[in-house]
């Protein structure tokens, strides 16, 4: 049973009339790479400053450990900082930067240089631990802040969207060595980013949070697999919906029928059973959700209508790895299909060549409307 | 070049000419300060004379010993109650009345300096104070304040509140954080404010002329009376001299306070 | 509490750090200046000082004089042309410095810049250097033994030496070489900000470089020209050092006017209010223009 390190309840954040957080709640273990997802300004950062305690909550609990820590100023936290633009002291050297926590702790001057060193040699710049700040690339600085945040081996490490600022080769590198670290020292980190894919590769869970409402929290194979609600299946990834109506329920599955939306005309009538997650409570309507990858495109053929609607190639993307397609049904919705470019691939399409569209009912996720 | 629009002639011979107003003068009188002759129109040849005599004047002595101490308290006091003023205004959210303390902080710098001046003498001596080095001291802390302020506060906004944030989360106290972060980012600034105050003092006629006692001379009010009796040489060579501090320190503060793009 | 969490300074904190700063003028140039208002409406003592009887003579004595005879009060000019000639020198300086200023503006915000910052220090020196001396050095080249004079004799140019000093034209010349870096400093950083690109947009519209000058550069500097202005012709008013000693004592100017009531002629109450239309002239000025361009940043010109 893993420890608790932090519990937040029902958290509500206001600046004046603006609510940044709306009564979250949520608990990070001891020891997990925990992300909080969601696009800009939706109170993510907020959160994040809460728990390094530059912000005060509106209302709510948060407690460390057990310890509630909502009153305990940032200076007293034992909790550190990665900040998005890395906020060394341009004033003091690398080593220096490093040993600054230890120094106002109170810590002697042997046991922080041997810190500092230890901790420099970690993210691998301990041969530059005379040079000062602005002498370094974006992604040293980084390691050094990082380094400098681990110092003082905090019960908690915040990063706040550290990787935004690095091109991408760079980012991908510093994902993986992040979570070297974090593995490492055994640290429960709190990462901050908009970036999904990031947060899918890196994380343990991660908490999707939009509008400061916190919209699902789970695994990265939870979230991608069975989002929980519209905008997480909209924002992890990318994903099709096509309007349905839910005819009959069962115990883990429902039977629905596909309608145009512009039109009221159903399509071909076609019903089909889909998985149903009872968590997710449903009226008579509701979105089917269908990843691109899951869809499959056949020609078309007017005598045998395979799929389950048919339509027209709008636009042919080859993108190396993968090609995309984006296809108009006969509705007017245009659907995101794309599949992996193998030697097994039997069909190419281009532009206006007309397609049947099917898909696996089990791969599909049944949300409200 | 001549064909871009924005080149427009005759702007860089009017910036030169402007450098040569300015700088001819003092250029001038420099190169007379060490003529041998007082003559303006034969040149006796290169001496120190003028400059040994002026030291030798024991009246002139005593007035820049009392410009400069003057002007190294004044600058003192007032650097450190800008600092003061600027910790105050600049660190967290804007006060209630921010735009009048800004205000009265730069009320010195709009107020014409005869009308200080007069202000100044008229308050003395209705309080009963007795004129003397003391209340031209007075006096120059009161305007070498917002001569302070600026730079210090230039340089403070500049220092992010991040770095703030940054000393806080590795456990710095609010005097830590001052100490060891925000006093050393804001150097610059400080040593800045400082060598301004300390021109501005040094070089203040009217004010002194109007508060000193008897016996409290200061510099410019000493040049001023030998200029009043007569041009000499020695006006000349003590002329120089304050032209060559004043340039020093100002080239220096300059230096101090170039935006270094740190953040 | 919430201030005990965020770590900032608490209020009380941020008061007592003003307090020196804020007392130092209070008590030293605010509450002074409230009391020469108040002696502006006293009576002069003999030898100086006040005597306390509330009077308006001093105002009064600005515009109207005793004659001596019929002891009837007459119109009088003497202090009028005072003000009206601090008034004209200023604005000849300020004209003056606009001429020269403006061009060197344009020319140092049109540099490199690296380059910039090295003009903008050259060209701002000066001001730092003590204004006594600068004025002094003025004088020293524009007397009848003057370098310049010297230089035109020599050449046998002229007869007899020019009579530059102690003329209205040596207070003006001085007065715009005490201030003219005050006209350069915002030009420079109305200029800079100003998008070049617009003047090359107005010429492929078909202006002139003259016309893109009138019609696109300058409502653009709107701001920092009144600024430079300003901050030339405010301290012009008010000056003393310059006329003087270049004025010869017969080009008087409010400044020396003031100064005179304190030293020779011992009228304090007549000088303290000499000192607030003064000071009330230049606060007028100020609220008028910050009014203006409050207004016109609000209305986004």
């Amino acid at each position: 049973m893993a420890t608790t390190a932090i519990s937040i309840q029902s958290v509500t954040k206001n600046f004046g009339r603006f609510e940044a957080l709306s009564d979250v709640s949520f608990d990070i273990d001891e020891g997990e790479f925990f992300t909080l997802l969601g696009p800009s300004g939706c109170g993510k950062t907020t959160l994040l400053r809460i728990l390094a305690g530059f912000e005060e909550t509106t209302s709510g609990q948060i407690q460390l450990f057990g310890e509630d820590i909502a009153h305990q100023p940032a200076n007293k936290r034992p909790i550190n900082t990665v900040f998005q633009h890395y906020s060394l002291f341009p004033h003091l050297n690398i080593h220096e930067n490093v040993q600054f926590g230890l120094k106002m702790r109170g810590v002697n001057k042997r046991q922080r240089q041997a810190r500092a060193d230890e901790m420099l040699e970690m993210v691998q710049l301990d041969q530059f631990a005379d040079r000062k700040p602005h002498q370094l690339s974006g992604g040293q600085q980084q390691r050094v802040a990082l380094a400098r945040a681990l110092a003082p081996k905090p019960q908690l490490l915040l990063l706040d969207e550290p990787l935004s600022a690095l091109d991408l080769k760079l980012r991908q590198s510093m994902r993986l060595e992040l979570k070297k670290i974090q593995e490492q020292t055994g640290i429960t980190f709190v990462f901050v980013t908009h970036d999904q894919e990031e947060a899918l590769t890196m994380s343990d869970r991660i908490a999707v949070i939009s509008s400061g409402r916190l919209q699902q929290i789970g695994t990265p194979t939870q979230i991608y697999e069975r989002p929980m609600n519209r905008f997480v299946a909209d924002f992890i990834g990318e994903t099709n919906f096509l309007e349905v109506s839910v005819l009959e329920q069962k115990a883990d599955s429902a039977v629905v029928s596909f309608s145009s939306d512009a039109t009221d005309t159903p399509t071909p009538a076609k019903t089909v059973e889909v998985p149903y997650d009872h968590k997710i409570f449903m009226g008579p309507k509701g979105i089917l959700s269908v990843r691109p990858e899951r869809i499959h495109l056949t020609p078309f053929n007017e005598k045998d209508q395979a799929g389950f609607f048919h339509g027209e190639i709008k636009q042919a993307i080859y993108m190396g790895t993968d090609t995309q397609y984006v296809v108009e049904l006969t509705w007017g919705q245009q659907l995101l299909t794309r599949h992996q470019n193998t030697v097994a691939t039997p069909y190419t399409f281009s532009k206006k060549d007309r397609v049947s569209i099917g898909f696996d009912a089990n791969a599909t996720r049944l949300l409200r409307r | 070049m001549k064909l871009d629009v924005r080149h427009y002639p005759g702007a860089r011979t009017i910036t030169l000419l402007c450098l040569f107003v300015l700088y001819a003068p003092l250029l001038v009188i420099s190169i007379y300060s060490f003529n041998s002759l007082r003559s303006i129109t034969t040149w006796g040849g290169f001496t120190f004379d003028w400059y040994i005599k002026a030291f030798n004047n024991p009246s002139i002595q005593s007035a820049t010993l009392h410009s400069l101490i003057i002007a190294f308290l004044a600058a003192t006091i007032a650097t450190a109650f800008a600092l003061a003023a600027a910790m105050g205004l600049l660190k967290g959210r804007p006060l209630k009345r921010q735009g009048l303390v800004v205000g009265i902080l730069n009320m010195p710098l709009v107020i014409p300096e005869i009308v200080t001046a007069v202000a100044s003498l008229i308050f003395f001596v209705a309080i009963d104070m007795t004129l003397g080095l003391g209340t031209v001291l007075i006096a120059h802390i009161v305007f070498c304040i917002p001569f302070a302020y600026l730079p210090i506060s230039t340089r403070l906004k500049d220092i992010n509140k991040r770095f703030d944030e940054a000393a806080f989360d590795l456990y710095a106290t609010r005097s830590q954080a001052f100490w060891y972060v925000t006093l050393p980012m804001a150097m610059p600034g400080l040593l800045s404010g400082f060598m301004l105050a300390f021109i501005v003092s040094l070089d203040d006629f009217i004010v002194a002329n109007m508060v000193a006692g008897p016996g409290a001379t200061t510099l410019p009010m000493a040049i001023y009376s030998l200029v009043r009796i007569g041009f000499t040489p020695e006006i000349n060579a003590i002329s120089t001299l304050l032209l060559l501090v004043s340039t020093l320190l100002v080239t220096v503060s300059w230096f101090l306070n170039r935006p270094t793009g740190k953040n | 509490m919430l201030e005990k969490l965020s770590n900032m300074p608490d209020r009380h904190l941020r008061k007592a750090l003003l307090t020196p700063s804020l007392t130092m003028i209070g008590l030293f140039l605010i509450i002074p200046i409230a009391i020469v208002a108040v002696y502006s409406f006293l009576k002069p003592g003999t030898y100086g000082g006040v005597v306390w009887d509330f009077s308006t003579h001093a105002y009064r004595q600005f515009l109207f004089e005793e004659d001596f005879l019929t002891l009837k009060l007459q119109f009088s000019t003497a202090y009028l042309e005072i003000f009206f000639r601090s008034f004209t020198q200023a604005l000849t300086a300020t004209v003056l410095c606009f001429i020269m200023g403006f061009p060197t503006a344009y020319f140092i915000a049109t540099r490199s810049e690296k380059t910039q910052s090295l003009w903008l220090f050259a060209v701002t020196i000066p001001y730092w250097v003590n204004l006594l001396i600068r004025t002094v050095s003025m004088l020293f080249i524009i007397r009848d033994q003057g370098p310049i004079n010297a230089f035109l004799l020599n050449l046998g140019l002229i007869e007899d030496p020019i009579k530059m000093a102690y003329t209205p034209f040596a207070v003006a010349l001085g007065l715009f070489y005490s201030y003219l870096p005050f006209m350069v400093l915002p030009l420079y950083t109305a200029l800079s900000r100003f998008d070049m690109s617009l003047l090359t947009a107005a010429h492929d519209l078909y202006a002139s470089r003259w016309a893109a000058l009138r019609h696109v550069l300058i409502p653009n500097v709107k701001n920092g020209i009144i600024s430079g202005c300003l901050l030339v012709f405010i301290p012009s008013i008010g000056a003393f050092i310059a006329p003087d000693l270049l004025g010869g004592g017969k080009q008087l100017m409010i400044g020396n006017l003031i100064a005179l009531q304190f030293q020779g002629s011992r009228n304090w109450p007549f000088g303290a209010a000499v000192s607030m239309i003064l000071l009330t002239m230049v606060l007028l000025v100020l609220i008028i223009f910050t009014i203006r361009s409050k207004h016109r940043d609000a209305t986004g010109e």
